[in-house]
């Protein structure tokens, strides 16, 4: 399984923008686990494809996280604002634990 | 030291009173015990997030208050207590470039607008450096500033430059200066980038005392990677890739807006006409032009349009200067510069 997140925002935008991808076989297992734990529990492929404030502030990072499983592929672009505990949980283990592309 | 009566390991008190003693109390070495002590507390309570921390430390004082943290490179907010106010310099280039972009920003807006710091009424600057690894950004988040170290490839660094600390400083004059804010996202979006370009570029003018034919009109200049640019954007030239680097997509004037742009993009027509405004009414950026455009803030409302701000700082020049003075022209015709009637 793939995960590749991709922020927007901040003072520096579309330039700044920064790429993580991470494929879960190549994780240690227990890393692993816990992301894909988190997917499960955000019913990713479920979500619909846009979660994002009405009225976003200057803060409001935009964040896309596409994930393919190899049987199914699916994109969310959302505000964290928006997400549920686990997707921001999720993007915050991503953040913390990946290093950018 | 005298002894504080609650001690500094003592977990029972909330971080709120920590902090609220924190601030009272007039022993600065007491404070920082007493802030790293909140820190810790919040820590182990759990509150990772920024919005409980801040709670109890944004009463208004009127006097300068700067603190740094540093997030050792991961994402909790704000982080160790680095540098707080009158201490002394840190080993840390990235903090004492944060401190004193912080405190220039504030200066400027004390002695130039007579504005109380971010909300006018005082709030105190909590800045945090070395946010996540290789962090191509900088951001205030609504409570305060945040700088990653870059990647070192495309970006070098966003402490060094201090238009970027006053842009992103200013975001947070926006959201109390604007009723309700500046929506960000398209114009309003546009605008709100925009607007924290200005007064970047108007803190850097005054920093080194420019005038607006001195000035260089760069946003990010030295930030990036020489390999890769020079600047992030040109007030005075928008989308001038010599200038800048090779993805300036800035439009200068309305014939290039981008419907659905980012709003990095479409903020290079306010600015460029913040720049037409400001040679023709010359001197330093800070003495007219500025004023003007801070006083149109309060004018505007969340989802305003190009045509609002012109329209704004058109009635904010009257204000200041006059209805039909020269100065209300010169922000007339700049607009129209830009295309926007």
């Amino acid at each position: 399984m793939r995960l590749i997140l991709k922020c927007t925002g901040g003072f520096a935008g579309p330039a700044g923008a920064q790429t993580r991808t991470v494929d879960l076989t190549q994780l240690p297992a227990d890393q692993a686990s816990q992301l894909q734990q988190l997917l499960h529990a955000s019913d990713f492929f479920a979500l619909p494809p846009k979660l994002v404030k009405q009225a976003p502030k200057s803060w409001d990072f935009q964040y896309d996280l596409e994930v393919d499983d190899g049987g199914q592929n699916h994109c969310v672009r959302y505000h964290l604002d928006e997400a549920s505990p686990s997707l921001k949980a999720l993007t915050e283990k991503l953040n913390d634990e990946v290093d950018p592309d | 030291m005298a002894a504080h009566p609650h001690g500094c390991t003592c977990f029972i008190i909330p971080p709120k009173m920590l902090r609220k003693l924190a601030e009272q109390t007039t022993d600065q070495q007491e404070r920082h015990c007493l802030l790293d002590t909140a820190e810790a507390s919040a820590h182990l309570r759990g509150q990772r997030s920024v919005a409980p921390i801040r709670l109890g430390i944004t009463a208004a004082t009127g006097e300068k208050r700067r603190t740094v943290y540093d997030a050792q490179n991961k994402s909790t907010l704000p982080g160790k207590l680095v540098r707080g106010e009158d201490s002394k310099p840190s080993a840390d280039k990235a903090v004492n470039q944060a401190y004193d972009g912080a405190g220039a920003t504030y200066d400027f807006y004390r002695e130039i607008l007579q504005r109380n710091s971010i909300d006018n009424k005082g709030l105190r600057i909590d800045s945090t450096v070395h946010y996540q690894s290789k962090f191509n950004n900088a951001f205030w988040n609504g409570q305060q500033m945040v700088y990653g170290d870059g990647d070192g490839k495309l970006f070098l660094g966003f402490t060094g430059a201090v238009d970027v600390i006053a842009h992103e400083l200013t975001h947070g004059v926006t959201q109390y200066a604007v009723p309700g804010g500046l929506v960000y996202e398209d114009q309003s979006g546009a605008l709100n980038e925009s607007i924290s370009d200005v007064f970047g570029s108007i803190v850097k003018q005054w920093t080194l005392k420019q005038s607006v034919e001195q000035a260089d009109w760069l946003i990010g200049a030295g930030i990036m990677a020489p390999s890769v640019g020079k600047a992030l954007r040109s007030m005075a030239d928008p989308g001038n890739q010599q200038l800048t680097w090779s993805g300036d997509d800035q439009p200068k004037n309305m014939a290039g807006y981008v419907e659905n742009g980012d709003v990095h993009t479409n903020s290079g027509i306010p600015n460029h006409a913040f720049y037409a405004a400001a040679i023709a009414l010359k001197g330093n950026s800070w003495d007219k032009a500025g004023p003007i455009w801070y006083k149109s803030l309060s004018l505007l409302t969340a989802n305003a349009t190009f045509a609002d701000m012109a329209k704004a700082t058109a009635q904010a020049a009257a204000l200041l200067y006059g209805a039909d003075s020269a100065e209300q022209h010169a922000v007339q015709a700049a607009w129209k510069v830009v295309g926007v009637a």
